[in-house]
């Protein structure tokens, strides 16, 4: 968590898809202040949306933030992807779900509440840096 | 045909709910699936989707062997290539003990296997090489009963595949929470095309357990 899950008509290249996996963590992270090695980005391909929908981003995030917090994460998201993807705002649909964090486990840990982060062991210690990414080209 | 069943059938396709509304006396119509098309349309489609349900009745009806089970959809979502047949019907069989020893033997479980094509997946901006599991549990479940579950799949998942403890997510939510995630998902296809979108990938879930041995298919629709 978060997982965000990109959906499209059509297939993304490649190099779209690193940009657009890294905006995502980066206003996620800059937003929240939650750590970069938690943020996963997936993408489907080939879906039937919307009329006129040209890009779906469904975030499934850690419950316990403010309405507030929530609402200018979407917003802020929706802007930048469609800054990035150079999309309109009818061509962009984005939901998010939130999910308590004490039903994730990730590095073999429960994961933290939201801005309890500094106080998790196993995350400080290194989680996700090597052993969970393949070397990208 | 496809108007009459509700969304609930089609997203829960092992719950008893979508079994009986599928209804019907049918012989398992192996071949019917068999000669599924992607290329077919109009009449001869809905045809062919409407065996397919009826097969759906006889399968769960011959593999619960019972009323009284529970059926669990696991959503596992792994790379492409990344298990083979053996790890995945070994985690399959380790699952469903773990899951049955901590909360009863009246749960059957369902496992979906859904694969990303490289690519399709990244971590920290990065390629992924991560497994996520969907592993729902009763609801309102303390986390003095759920941690412990969960500690134990993550740490068979580890054991049966070779992987790191950071290439494994688990999620166990609680079962009304997973439905509403999952209706979220679903909710982002084209209205009209929920219904078919969701038997496409139903029937592909299916070709793809005649072909390799365990329900699975691709993120890419």
């Amino acid at each position: 968590m978060p997982l965000y899950t990109v959906t499209t008509p059509k297939s993304l290249p490649n190099s779209r898809r690193v940009e657009l996996a890294n905006l995502i963590m980066n206003v996620h992270c800059g937003l929240t202040g939650a750590p970069e090695t938690f943020v996963n980005v997936m993408f489907w391909e080939n879906a039937t949306l919307n009329d006129g929908v040209a890009m779906h981003v469904y975030g499934g995030i850690r419950k316990g933030r403010t309405a507030e917090m929530r609402e200018t994460l979407q917003k802020e998201m929706s802007r930048r992807i469609c800054q990035l993807m150079i999309l309109t705002d009818k061509e962009l649909e984005t939901d998010m779900f939130e999910m308590p964090a004490q039903w994730i486990m990730e590095g073999g840990e429960i994961l933290p509440e939201p801005g309890e982060e500094h106080l998790c062991e196993w995350l400080l210690n290194g989680h996700g840096t090597e052993h969970n990414q393949k070397a990208f080209i | 045909m496809l108007d009459k069943i509700p969304m609930d059938q089609i997203i829960s396709p092992m719950s008893d709910y979508y079994i009986f509304v599928a209804g019907g006396q049918t012989p398992c119509p192996i071949t019917t699936i068999i000669s599924y098309a992607p290329d077919s349309q109009g009449v001869k489609k809905q045809f062919t989707v409407y065996q397919s349900i009826y097969f759906l009745r006889w399968f769960h009806k011959k593999s619960t062997k019972g009323e009284d089970m529970k059926s669990i959809r696991v959503m596992c979502t792994i790379q492409e290539g990344s298990l083979g047949y053996t790890k995945i019907k070994q985690l399959e069989s380790s699952i469903k003990d773990i899951y049955q020893k901590y909360f009863g033997p009246d749960y059957k479980l369902v496992f979906m296997w859904l694969t990303l094509p490289h690519g399709q997946a990244y971590l920290a901006g990065k390629l992924s090489a991560a497994s996520s599991v969907q592993l729902p549990v009763q609801d309102g479940l303390p986390a003095s009963r759920r941690h412990p579950f969960m500690s134990e799949v993550c740490a068979k998942w580890q054991e049966i595949t070779g992987c790191t403890q950071d290439q494994i997510i688990l999620a166990s939510s609680d079962f009304t929470e997973s439905e509403k995630f999952q209706r979220g998902l679903v909710n982002r296809f084209k209205p009209s095309k929920r219904k078919s979108t969701m038997l496409k990938m139903l029937m592909r879930f299916m070709m793809g357990r005649f072909k390799k041995g365990y329900y699975n298919t691709s993120v890419t629709l």
